[in-house]
């Protein structure tokens, strides 16, 4: 198989395991070790819930699409939607200053937070491609740590 | 995700195994929102538990949040590996009373 190739799923929350399973697949061929893919998981799924929850209306049928390969030591995830534009890396850090109590605690910029430490590099960039507007995230992952 | 419930003196205990993530975190909403009575104590034993993102900590919290507002107590055992990690990492293992067995619940 072509990881270089895009594959598609639907942008729903039953797409999930479907979509962890064939980037864990990819991993797991390009050499990373059980260890490691437990925390490229942690990465994986903040990213993909992040569209499957907010690219697209409740009504629509959208689509991810997910590329996952090596690129020298790093393991290489890219992820695109054609969904309303949405740069995840504006979301606020929610441990960049620890909340000093409970209801300062904002779970919703754990996300962001847990791919920023997963992840040595993130880039996002929002333009046509093949006739669509797109969401493209692409996430940088040491293989080895 | 397997959620076992045992009983330790006066707590509640859930034992959770495998992984707290997007999928499971409603089967725990579930079932741990609804034993936060007034004044309960729950247990999560997490030492089955292999993962945790951040749809289980927020779980997590709400069950302290509750907890709180009933009166009640929430308390981790057994927590180690990767979710001792990512509890503190996202420090939300400040707001957790811990123990190392159930044994050990007060």
């Amino acid at each position: 198989m072509n990881r270089e190739e895009w594959k598609d799923f639907p942008a729903q929350q039953d797409s999930y395991e479907e979509m962890l399973s064939y980037a864990l697949a990819c991993a797991d061929e390009a050499g990373v070790s059980m260890k490691r893919q437990l925390k490229l998981q942690l990465g994986f799924e903040e990213a993909v819930v992040n569209v499957i929850s907010y690219a697209y209306e409740p009504e629509e049928e959208g689509k991810v699409w997910l590329k996952v390969y090596a690129d020298g030591n790093d393991l290489i995830i890219e992820i695109k939607d054609s969904g309303k534009p949405f740069n995840p890396l504006t979301k606020e850090d929610a441990l960049a200053n620890r909340p000093e109590s409970l209801e300062e605690t904002e779970i919703g910029g754990l996300g962001i937070a847990f791919m920023r430490r997963v992840f040595i590099d993130i880039a996002y960039h929002y333009g046509e491609e093949d006739g669509l507007y797109c969401n493209h995230l692409t996430l940088r992952f040491p293989m080895s740590q | 995700m397997t959620i076992t419930e045992k009983k330790q003196n006066d707590w509640l205990v859930l034992a959770l195994a495998d992984r707290l993530d997007t999928q499971t975190a409603p089967e725990l909403e579930q079932a741990a929102m609804s034993k936060m009575t007034d004044g309960a104590k729950v247990a999560l034993e997490l030492s089955e538990l292999q993962y945790i993102s951040s749809a289980g900590l927020r779980v997590l919290l709400m069950m302290m949040k509750k907890s709180k507002a009933v009166g009640g107590q929430v308390a981790l055992v057994g927590v180690g590996g990767m979710v001792g990690e990512i509890l503190e990492e996202s420090g939300i293992d400040a707001f957790f009373k811990q123990y190392d067995k159930m044994e050990a619940l007060p």
